[in-house]
């Protein structure tokens, strides 16, 4: 097992080169000059624009450029905001948590709905409620996500005022549970419902290939009770793979998020990257991006093992 | 979400393209495919819409009734509810005229909605379908070149995609576009350069298994080319997963140009596509006073993808080999 | 199966007692306490006056730190930090100020002339690179302390009254005992603390910022004027001008400005006080006189003649705005009232292009020697009622025979490779001004090192010479006439159309009472005399 996480780390690092790479290229071959974030255009008559592109390397042509970044990123710093004037690595501290706790409770409500729909919907093939929880997941991958966001706060802001529209809690003082779960529940389930689908199809034909197993006609045909059929001997085996499907939805979570962080006014780090991204704050953009890819190959990875640790049929070595 | 869908038939459907006799003519393996095809009624529904949003789009210069960006004559830079009955009012030079009646009311310009919604289709269909060509195109060449001569090739190509796919797509979009402008060309090929990978994994997942069939070793024996072979004869064999792919990819990207337009990152202005009508939602003042401006291209989008996704739905189904006919 | 059913059954009760419980179903809480709650859509970049141009920066900082002077309700100015107004030296080149003797810091420490001197040298130091430094560099010779409360600025240039007032209301100065630790060069990065944990004077001081989150002010006990009756001030970044009137909707917010398509729905609002003035802001389109469509200004005056403004203020700004004629603002002490107006009239507008040359082609487009009338307006990204008044442009100008393709583009890029190389037609911009006096040279001056933002090209000698005398002219009378006569050129050569004077709405929570605000002004910055009732 050990030996597995090791060989997994050790293949991360290329992609870890591949992504840096890409995310440098994409931004530095942009047109439109980026010292213009460190003054407004309209007023650079008097500074001498040169002197500041020196200071921040900008004068140094582009592969210089990448390995200075690289060099940054390998002792962990990750530049300074043009922008702002924070180091990068600082403002995304800032904003991990509310990112990282809005995945969390959203990953888990998704869980919470899409587990029993599958199985329900995989046990009772064909039936009402297969229809009606396939309909219902295809129809929360097919609104955007922005556009339900939108329409939760008008019902449950506005019109019933029972949640509050945006940010991510009320009480600064301490950590006020209540609070935070006001805050977090309507963002968390747009970004759930937009996931859900995948999970519960995933749940449902995992379901579907487990009931077709020996096992568990060899069960039925012992007269246990369909109950315990499916519950003791259906449920665990089906149950595994999703895990790693977990690791495969992060990328799209993290994606939605922007999108979601957006209308939500949550302070989390999909909202710093639409901002860094308009004003063009390069470093900032490129660490977050470095950042939630890293976030990702770590969750892939912590996935995988857990597969490998719940699951004894499968050896790594 | 496109990365969502299509990771879901990953596993499902690495078989998929065994489900036909590779001796069966096209025509039977058609017949086959549609008696599957139909048995699943959502889809079947979700074909029709399409076919008829499709037409729609295609004749909305016949169907509209107004100019989608409005003509000074019958412009009233007000907004409007839909009507059904044609009504007199003042356009903008102030002459009172008789206007067709509005079915999906004006928006705040006083532009026809209806009509722009049918051009808005051509835009956002189009923008579907580019852009997902585009990524077959690259998925396939790229899954095809990795899985036919595997090896070292194989894992650095591999690696690329594994690299792409664990960025978050939506950050990558936007900042691309947000750098390059954002227009209707850059739209579809961006969205088409971060979607490949997915089709590129079961492109090179069949060629995998596709390649040490007997008879592509026969195809090798018989003297010929590389490119031949791939194109030839294991390609058409690994369609099937693609082609779902393809479908449910269409209705990704018509969703995500709508959310790049809700960063207004989407197809810009004038030009009407559903998601940049759909920005409009942004106005608290729309959501409250004058909601079928947002609503009607919402619901075209909604509806759309919610079709596009049957469809693929289906056509998994029906090109299942574990389901027996 | 029954187990699902337990299990489904069990969480949707639990989700059931979490929405019923008393935590949920109390209304989201409405704002409470001697506390104002702003909702705003960004996050500040600087909280220091020089170091920033964003509003969301301004409008925070604008509360910490003071001006010597400052603009005034009644629309003057009046003394701030200054004991009184400034004495002149006969040739207007020295200004001496006396401070007040009793300011204080907000960490106690006196303020004095040596304070003064200090912030205008580091913002001129060619290291500090401050975004605000050009104002002060062009006004600014020197500056020297007297006594312990007067320092003497030398200026450049004699300037006109007005102009040498309004530049003293700038809120820069800045607490020496701090700032000298900070090298000039180091100003503009992350060594420099006070860009993030501001020391001012001003009537509140700074608390804490959260990113995204919000910015917390506190009332300042050092303030020696008249303490504000609100205690707190927080800024709450809620994302969207959606969440925001939501905000104000809900009650969670206390003030925000609302945009012209919502005041309707707003005015419904029982628990809102609706306030409109007019702002210090213009919108306008201005024409690249170097392209060969508009070198003639027989066609510049076509086109404003053709745009239907009143047209544009209806629709987008659903009638809250004036259409308008001139830079200078309606009342103020320089505006020409007789300037000339061009009002909509497009049969004008179509017989003065048929002059220039430019005749209808066959497809409804004019055309001149072979040259189709084609051309391009930009405009930058955000502003969704400039988005949209592009368009209205567009079918305007159609109607008078001219084809409009519009460019909306980021603004970094819209300046850079749009207006800096002059590849654009027409661009529609505009400008909010922090007070009423107009200094036209850097918009029309044909030089470019003075008229820095005359991306038009625009170039008339004899408004060059006006507009360079009429700020520098220490004679209020002669400088009213030239600047009356500046209107009149502009009016006449047209280098751009003025479309609207803004009109700025703000919604306030009736538990909020004595709000005062100018036409013009706004609410200058001024939450002392606001008044919370529990």
């Amino acid at each position: 097992m050990f030996k597995y996480i090791v060989k997994r780390i050790l293949q991360a690092i290329p992609l870890l080169f591949i992504i840096t790479l890409i995310t440098f290229l994409i931004i530095n071959l942009a047109p439109g000059e980026p010292i213009y974030m460190f003054i407004d255009p309209e007023s650079a008559k008097h500074v001498n624009i040169e002197v500041i592109k020196h200071k921040y390397g900008l004068d140094q042509p582009i592969h210089i450029r990448y390995f200075v970044w690289l060099k940054g990123i390998l002792k962990f710093d990750f530049g300074i905001s043009f922008l702002e004037k924070r180091p990068v690595l600082q403002m995304i501290n800032q904003r991990l948590f509310a990112t990282i706790s809005l995945m969390l409770v959203s990953v888990i409500i998704s869980f919470l709905i899409a587990i029993p729909a599958g199985i329900v919907s995989a046990v009772k093939r064909n039936s009402v409620g297969d229809y009606l929880f396939s309909t219902l997941s295809f129809i929360g991958v097919s609104i955007p996500s922005f556009w339900f966001g939108l329409m939760l706060i008008l019902l449950f802001s506005l019109k019933l005022g029972w949640l509050p529209s945006s940010g991510m809690r009320e009480n600064f003082d301490q950590f006020d549970f209540v609070d935070r779960l006001k805050h977090i529940i309507l963002p968390a389930c747009v970004l759930a419902f937009g996931t859900m689908a995948s999970k519960m199809r995933y749940m449902r034909s995992s379901m579907l290939e487990v009931i077709r197993q020996d096992y568990i006609r060899t069960a039925r045909s012992k007269g246990l009770s369909e109950r315990i059929v499916i519950w003791k001997h259906a449920f665990r085996n089906a149950l595994l793979p999703i895990i790693t499907l977990l690791g495969m939805l992060l990328p799209g979570i993290f994606g939605g998020a922007v999108a979601v962080e957006t209308v939500f006014g949550w302070p989390g780090m999909g909202r710093m990257i639409v901002q860094s991204t308009f004003s063009r704050d390069y470093p900032v953009i490129m660490g977050t991006e470095l950042f939630s890819s890293i976030l990702v190959i770590i969750g892939s990875l912590i996935a995988d093992v857990l597969y490998a640790v719940a699951d004894p049929r499968i050896k790594y070595n | 979400m496109a990365q969502v869908n299509l990771n879901l038939q990953n596993q499902e459907e690495v078989n998929i393209a065994e489900s036909f006799e590779y001796s069966d003519t096209f025509s039977k393996k058609l017949k086959i495919f549609w008696r599957r095809f139909r048995k699943h009624k959502l889809a079947v529904v979700g074909l029709i819409i399409l076919i008829i949003l499709y037409t729609s789009a295609i004749f909305a210069p016949f169907i509209a009734p107004y100019d989608p960006n409005g003509t000074p004559d019958d412009l009233l830079f007000t907004d409007k509810a839909p009507t059904f009955k044609p009504y007199t009012d003042f356009n903008m030079n102030g002459e009172e005229v008789v206007f067709k009646p509005n079915y999906f009311g004006r928006d705040e310009l006083g532009r026809d909605v209806f009509s722009r919604c049918l051009y808005a289709g051509r835009i956002s269909l189009t923008v579907g379908f580019v852009s997902v060509g585009i990524y077959v195109l690259i998925g396939i060449i790229w899954g095809a070149i990795a899985g036919y001569y595997g090896g070292i090739v194989d894992s650095i190509m591999m690696r690329i995609v594994d690299a792409i796919m664990s960025m978050p797509t939506m950050m990558l979009l936007i900042t691309i576009l947000a750098v390059f402008k954002p227009n209707l060309y850059n739209v579809m090929i961006v969205i088409g350069l971060t979607g490949w990978t997915g089709v590129a994994r079961y492109v090179r997942a069949e060629f995998l298994s596709l390649k040490k069939r007997d008879f592509v070793e026969a195809a090798r024996c018989i003297g010929c080319s590389n490119a031949r072979i791939i194109f030839k004869h294991i390609l058409p064999n690994a369609m099937a997963p693609v082609i779902v792919a393809a479908t449910m990819g269409i209705a990704g990207a018509i969703l995500t140009e709508s959310t790049l337009s809700f960063f207004g990152l989407g197809v810009q202005p004038p030009t009407a596509s559903w998601g940049n009508m759909l920005t409009n939602a942004q106005e608290l003042n729309t959501m409250i006073q004058s909601p079928w401006k947002a609503f009607y291209p919402g619901f075209l989008i909604f509806i759309t993808v919610l079709s596009f996704n049957f469809v693929g739905d289906g056509l998994r189904d029906a090109l299942d080999p574990k389901l027996k006919q | 199966m029954k187990k699902i059913r337990r299990i489904l059954s069990f969480i949707l009760v639990l989700v059931m007692t979490f929405v019923s419980s008393n935590a949920f179903m109390a209304k989201a809480a409405p704002a409470k306490g001697n506390i104002l709650y702003l909702p705003t859509i960004s996050d500040p970049i600087a909280l220091c006056p020089f170091n920033s141009t964003d509003s969301a920066s301004s409008d925070v900082s604008n509360q910490i730190y003071r001006g010597l002077l400052k603009p005034d309700f009644s629309l003057k100015f009046v003394p701030d930090l200054a004991a009184s107004m400034p004495t002149f030296s006969k040739d207007n080149l020295k200004v001496t100020f006396k401070l007040k003797t009793n300011l204080k810091w907000q960490d106690g420490q006196p303020l004095t002339a040596e304070d003064v001197k200090f912030s205008y040298d580091f913002i001129m130091h060619p290291d500090s690179a401050a975004p605000r430094a050009g104002d002060v560099i062009d006004m600014l010779k020197s500056v020297a302390v007297k006594d312990k409360y007067t320092v003497e600025f030398t200026l450049n240039k004699a300037k006109e009254l007005s102009q040498v007032l309004s530049f003293f209301t700038s809120r820069y100065i800045v607490p020496k005992h701090l700032w000298e630790k900070i090298s000039p060069k180091d100003n503009m990065t992350e060594k420099n603390p006070y860009n993030k944990k501001p020391v001012g004077c001003g009537p509140y001081k700074f608390v804490e910022w959260l990113p995204n989150e919000r910015v917390v002010l506190e009332r300042n006990p050092y303030y020696e004027d008249k303490k504000p009756n609100i205690e707190k001030i927080v800024l709450k970044n809620v994302g969207s001008t959606a969440n925001m009137m939501i905000q104000l909707q809900t009650q969670e917010g206390d003030a925000a400005g609302i945009p012209p398509t919502d005041v309707q729905n707003m005015r419904a609002q029982k628990h809102l006080n609706i306030y409109q003035y007019d702002r210090f802001s213009i919108e306008l389109i201005t024409f690249n006189t170097k392209s060969e469509f508009f070198k003639d200004k027989k066609v510049r005056q076509a086109i404003n003649y053709a745009i239907n403004k009143q047209a544009i203020i209806n629709g987008l700004y659903k009638g809250i705005g004036k259409p308008a004629y001139s830079m200078y603002f309606p009342g103020t002490e320089y505006a020409n009232p007789n300037v000339k107006k061009y009002d909509y009239n497009l049969v004008l507008a179509k017989k003065l292009l048929d002059e220039a040359g430019w005749k209808v082609g066959k497809d409804g487009i004019r055309e001149k020697n072979g040259k189709k009338f084609i051309v391009t307006l930009c405009t930058n990204k955000g502003n969704i009622i400039r988005e949209k008044a592009a368009v209205i442009v567009q079918s305007q100008l159609k109607l008078a025979g001219i084809k409009v393709e519009t460019r909306v583009v980021e603004w970094n890029t819209f300046i850079t490779k749009y207006l800096r190389p002059k590849k654009f037609d027409l661009y529609y911009g505009g400008w909010l001004y922090s007070d009423w006096v107009q200094d036209l040279t850097a918009i029309y001056h044909s030089d470019p090192s003075k008229g820095n933002l005359n991306y038009g090209s625009f170039a008339n000698k004899e408004l060059d010479k006006l507009m360079e005398d009429a700020v520098s002219e220490t004679n209020p009378a002669k400088a009213k006439t030239m600047h009356l006569k500046i209107q009149d050129i502009l009016a006449d050569e047209v280098p751009s159309i003025y479309l609207l004077y803004g009109r700025a709405t703000l919604g306030v929570n009736k538990r909020i009472s004595n709000i005062k605000y100018v036409n013009g002004l706004g609410i200058n910055y001024d939450y002392r005399g606001w008044t919370i009732k529990e």
